[in-house]
């Protein structure tokens, strides 16, 4: 066996990380509406009601009745109730009995939001403040600034685990299609969705499919998550968000402080 | 007609962010109330802002109230500080009120500190989402 030279194994040592870690394009910092409000990008309906992402078919109404001129004498509070009532009626309508017994439970008694308790895998994924995504090679981290909590996406073509034990983010697996980055996460904990998606929520047996692709220039990322869950949904449940490139953006620390019970 | 689109988004603004973290208080967006009171504690963390101060009533007599605003990493990235509020302050808060009447809360928006300032303090300003709603029916 021939041995390489010291000074080219040093060379290739060197360059092992960089070629462990392939750029995926998702690398970077990105902000969604509520941090970067002003930007052109952002449509009425992104800065009211999909900041922290959205559930896709009602989203998409809101924009065809918004894009419909035979609505422009309905004033935003009409609007808003259909938009409202489509959701709901969406999410009622791919509900099992057991989803609906979910919705039907959702109270501002048991959001545990207001008791410092950190978000699930829905609500982190599609959560309003901005979000680093970084290589290390064989998985990418995202670090969401929501919370201080970081999220691990392997990427290195690795299968699920046996025997996974549901955890709050669950096991996520990524890989790379036509340039769109694709995410399947299962083993996920059971948690609620957002409280402005409608209520509701979903069980440990969901799968979270994400398909994020980028598109302009400077660019925006944008997700499709789509839920499917035997336990408490008939049909899979999808829900939409965009972030804008940040590169200058700095995640700040967060903290939570504990809502006593006098308000 | 531009007070009543930006009043309107301003519900539609604020309702989803008081549920960013928190749906326990709604607010009746469609009412706007100014109060000036005594701090008597001041939170700049998750969930909300929150101001928790005393009003002394028409009848002078003194109510317990709490204010709550935006986020927190939203708000330091509005040039908030943390630093602004303090116990014992004498501040001027301009908001929404609950719709539980029963409740002294109130939903601000903006807000005369003590030392004059004034400082927004929601995550999202409804003026941008009423400009937004004229411009997508101009369909320029």
């Amino acid at each position: 066996m021939k041995l390489m030279k010291p000074r080219l194994a040093i060379v290739v040592a060197a360059m092992l990380p960089c070629l462990a870690a392939a750029q995926t394009g998702f690398e970077g910092v990105w902000s969604g509406a509520m941090t970067t409000p002003n930007d052109e990008h952002w449509k009425v309906e992104d800065i009211t009601h999909c900041w922290a992402g959205c559930p896709l078919v009602p989203y998409q109404q809101l924009g065809a009745m918004l894009d419909d001129p035979a609505n422009d004498e309905l004033t935003w509070e009409e609007l808003e109730g259909r938009y409202y009532g489509s959701m709901a009626q969406h999410l009622r309508s791919i509900s099992t009995e057991a989803g609906l017994e979910i919705l039907n439970g959702s109270t501002d008694a048991n959001n545990p939001s207001i008791h410092c308790h950190d978000y699930g895998y829905m609500r982190q994924s599609l959560n309003p403040l901005p979000m680093a995504i970084i290589n290390n090679g064989d998985h990418l981290t995202f670090k969401y600034e929501e919370w201080n909590q970081e999220r691990t996406v392997y990427i290195d073509g690795r299968d699920f685990p046996a025997n996974m034990q549901p955890s709050q983010f669950g096991y996520s697996i990524g890989h790379m299609d036509n340039g769109d980055l694709v995410i399947e996460t299962r083993g996920i904990a059971a948690d609620i969705y957002n409280p402005f998606s409608g209520g509701g929520g979903y069980s440990d047996q969901v799968v979270g499919m994400e398909h994020y692709s980028l598109s302009g220039n400077p660019p925006v990322l944008s997700v499709v998550m789509t839920l499917t869950d035997p336990v408490t949904l008939k049909e899979p449940y999808r829900f939409h968000k965009e972030w804008l490139s940040t590169p200058d953006l700095v995640l700040l620390e967060d903290s939570c402080v504990d809502v006593p019970g006098e308000f | 007609m531009k007070k009543t689109i930006t009043m309107l988004l301003a519900a539609a603004v604020s309702s989803v962010a008081s549920a960013h973290h928190s749906a326990a208080v709604f607010y009746k967006m469609d009412e706007e109330i100014t109060l000036t009171g005594k701090v008597t504690e001041f939170r700049m963390g998750n969930p909300h802002l929150r101001i928790y101060f005393d009003r002394v009533n028409e009848d002078g007599e003194t109510e317990k109230w709490m204010a709550e605003g935006g986020s927190r990493t939203v708000l330091l990235r509005h040039n908030w500080t943390g630093n602004e509020i303090k116990e014992g302050d004498v501040i001027t808060m301009t908001g929404n009120p609950s719709r539980d009447e029963d409740s002294n809360i109130v939903h601000v928006k903006d807000i005369i500190l003590a030392d004059g300032r004034e400082m927004f303090a929601e995550d999202l300003n409804p003026d941008n989402a009423a400009r937004l709603l004229e411009e997508r029916r101009r369909r320029d």
